[in-house]
């Protein structure tokens, strides 16, 4: 089933938290909301769980005229006063559902969940990771066709996050399910999903692929909020873009031709060194630092400094180096 | 961080305090209450006067009354403040606000000023009787029912509602307040209705706060002389008051009875209270570690 979300809005006291929100999810699939802290995530959530209303617009499916999805929230909200396995059933119960098929449904998820061990534990007795696959098995033993996860793994650490970002992979294919997940991490989105949308000041921004949101994010807002990226003033006049380290043709994002213009230049992926149609600017590198894959080299362009991650032991310190554009930049 | 010495030197005047008063006079009444009385030439010592309090009828039949009156008295009061310090925590508004203001009053209140008060309004001589009299509803202040120093003990229970059914909303509305929504948000995020939110998650998270207001309140009724004795019906007197009248009668050698009585009631207390705690335990909500 398809999910549409048609002009959502919503306003609270005067403020407006979201603006006309139009998104259409495939089935069977995991789509990934990105945006800061503030900007309207958890609030389109938990109107997709029918926990809030919206002001204005709806939320259907192809199949459902009020689907409602179920959600594992960012601080699990486990029952406290509950058993692992009394957390997990609870949705079960309440549906007054038969005993022996509460428990065997129960048996099933925790096998799943690798968390059978568990289930006479108290929430406060158990780690982050555990808290969350309890959380996840409290959400699956319904059966939903739409599952929603508000910021995920923000309270995991690093080696846990990437387990745990499998695990969900592995979930929504094993499970055949609908996962919108919000993020303010954008590695967390890039890995999950191949759908990422940009939702800033309640808007929807962009939606693209990973890689088509770091080369050419549709504005400079969304750029900014993806960052690891070095932001040249400079002016936009006759067509070309001109700055005190690069002047020359430019892929223009601007609605409009203005004065004060901003070339975008991320990290990665934007300038290399081998030669290309598209000079970029001379520097002189002053500084590299290790960081894992790659090195973040610091350019010295005239008073401006460039950062970029480049392969390992690509340049030398107090070298001076001709640097080349992929492709054509983009300015805003 | 402190020491452990320096915790036990700051702690030390308390515990001085409460072995001197406290242990010396339980001990006191122990003794006492084994038939070691030397003073009137008792020096016997026993159970015989915890034996012939359980065989006394009197005292059966009166520890029984109070007890179930105790247990009356507690349970209305927590059932209504339950109730309201929900009201009053769902619906905020002015008037809510203002009311829950209002509830408090009673629990900074003395026993005593609520007896009075109680005396001054509904007994037959007080202001509500002559007023429907005045207005002609009742034909004379004798067919206002008794309520005071009646055999149901309303008097009793209505000062006891007065001042504890505000205690149990402040104590429930306080718990309430720092419980939140987030827990309700995914009740119904997962299907439950209103009431399966209230029965399966908000009681039993303030459950233990429920059970500590009861224990108060138990005790304190059980244990409760002033109201019962002024309010109370003499020919079903509770327990306190047949206590302190056999004390007060004069007669140095029904002492030991009279301090056998007395710890008994005290022993009695303490052991429901930790009854209430341990059933409290095994209560949904019994386990609430690790809420956040």
């Amino acid at each position: 089933m398809t999910y549409y979300l048609n002009n959502i809005s919503q306003k609270k006291g005067g403020q407006q938290i979201l603006k006309k929100v139009n998104l259409s999810i495939n089935d069977n699939s995991i789509f990934a909301i990105l945006g800061p802290s503030g900007s309207g995530k958890t609030s389109l959530l938990n109107i997709l769980a029918r926990i809030d209303h919206p002001t204005a617009g709806t939320f259907t499916g192809d199949n459902e005229q009020k689907p409602k999805g179920i959600m594992v929230f960012q601080d699990y909200r486990l029952f406290p006063h509950m058993t692992v396995f009394q957390n997990i059933v609870f949705g079960l119960k309440i549906k007054k559902i038969k005993k022996a098929e509460i428990r065997q449904r129960a048996e099933r998820i925790m096998m799943t969940m690798e968390i059978t061990e568990l289930a006479k534990r108290y929430p406060d007795e158990l780690s982050g990771g555990q808290q969350q696959r309890v959380a996840l098995a409290r959400a699956l033993i319904l059966n939903p066709s739409l599952l929603l996860m508000d910021e995920p793994f923000s309270s995991l650490d690093e080696g846990l996050r990437m387990e745990m970002l499998d695990f969900v992979k592995k979930l929504q294919q094993q499970f055949k399910l609908t996962v919108i997940f919000v993020t303010h991490y954008k590695t967390e989105a890039y890995l999950l999903s191949n759908q990422v949308a940009i939702l800033i000041n309640g808007q929807i921004m962009q939606i693209d692929t990973p890689r088509k949101l770091e080369q050419t994010p549709a504005n400079l807002a969304v750029a900014k909020f993806l960052g690891q990226a070095n932001f040249i003033q400079g002016s936009f006049q006759q067509q070309q873009f001109v700055s005190s380290i690069y002047t020359g043709d430019s892929d223009f994002r601007g609605t409009e031709p203005v004065k004060e213009a901003i070339l975008y230049i991320p990290f990665v992926g934007s300038v290399q060194l081998a030669t290309t149609a598209f000079p970029a600017f001379n520097g002189e590198i002053v500084g590299t630092t290790w960081i894992g894959d790659s090195e973040r080299v610091t350019i010295a362009v005239g008073s401006e400094i460039i950062y970029l991650n480049l392969p390992v032991d690509s340049v030398q310190i107090n070298t001076k180096k001709q640097f080349y554009f992929k492709r054509l930049p983009v300015v805003y | 961080m402190p020491t452990k010495r320096k915790i036990i030197l700051l702690l030390s005047p308390f515990y001085l305090f409460f072995t001197l008063f406290f242990f010396s006079a339980v001990l006191k009444s122990f003794v006492t209450s084994l038939g070691y009385y030397p003073i009137v030439g008792l020096k016997k010592i026993g159970l015989q006067y915890y034996g012939s309090a359980f065989h006394s009828a009197t005292f059966l039949a009166s520890c029984e009354r109070t007890f179930l009156f105790a247990l009356f008295s507690t349970a209305m009061a927590c059932l209504v403040g339950l109730g309201l310090a929900f009201l009053f925590n769902g619906r905020k508004n002015n008037f809510t606000r203002i009311f829950f203001k209002i509830a408090q009053l009673p629990v900074m209140l003395p026993h005593i000023f609520i007896v009075l008060a109680l005396l001054q309004l509904i007994s037959q001589t007080g202001l509500i009787p002559s007023l429907l009299v005045h207005l002609g509803i009742m034909a004379s202040i004798n067919h206002f029912p008794l309520l005071v120093n009646d055999p149901l003990q309303i008097g009793i229970i209505l000062t006891y509602l007065w001042k504890e059914i505000p205690f149990v909303i402040v104590s429930l509305v306080l718990v309430l307040r720092q419980m939140d929504d987030r827990y309700k948000i995914v009740a119904v995020n997962l299907g439950a209705t209103k009431w399966q939110n209230f029965w399966h998650i908000s009681l039993p998270l303030i459950q233990p706060a429920l059970i500590n207001a009861f224990i108060i309140n138990f005790a304190f009724n059980f244990g409760s002389y002033e109201v019962p004795y002024l309010l109370g019906n003499q020919q079903r007197e509770l327990l306190p008051v047949y206590i302190y009248d056999l004390y007060v009668q004069g007669d140095l050698t029904q002492l030991p009875l009279t301090m056998s009585l007395n710890l008994i009631l005290s022993l009695f207390s303490i052991l429901f209270a930790g009854l209430l705690l341990k059933i409290g335990r095994f209560l949904p909500g019994g386990h609430t570690g690790g809420s956040k």
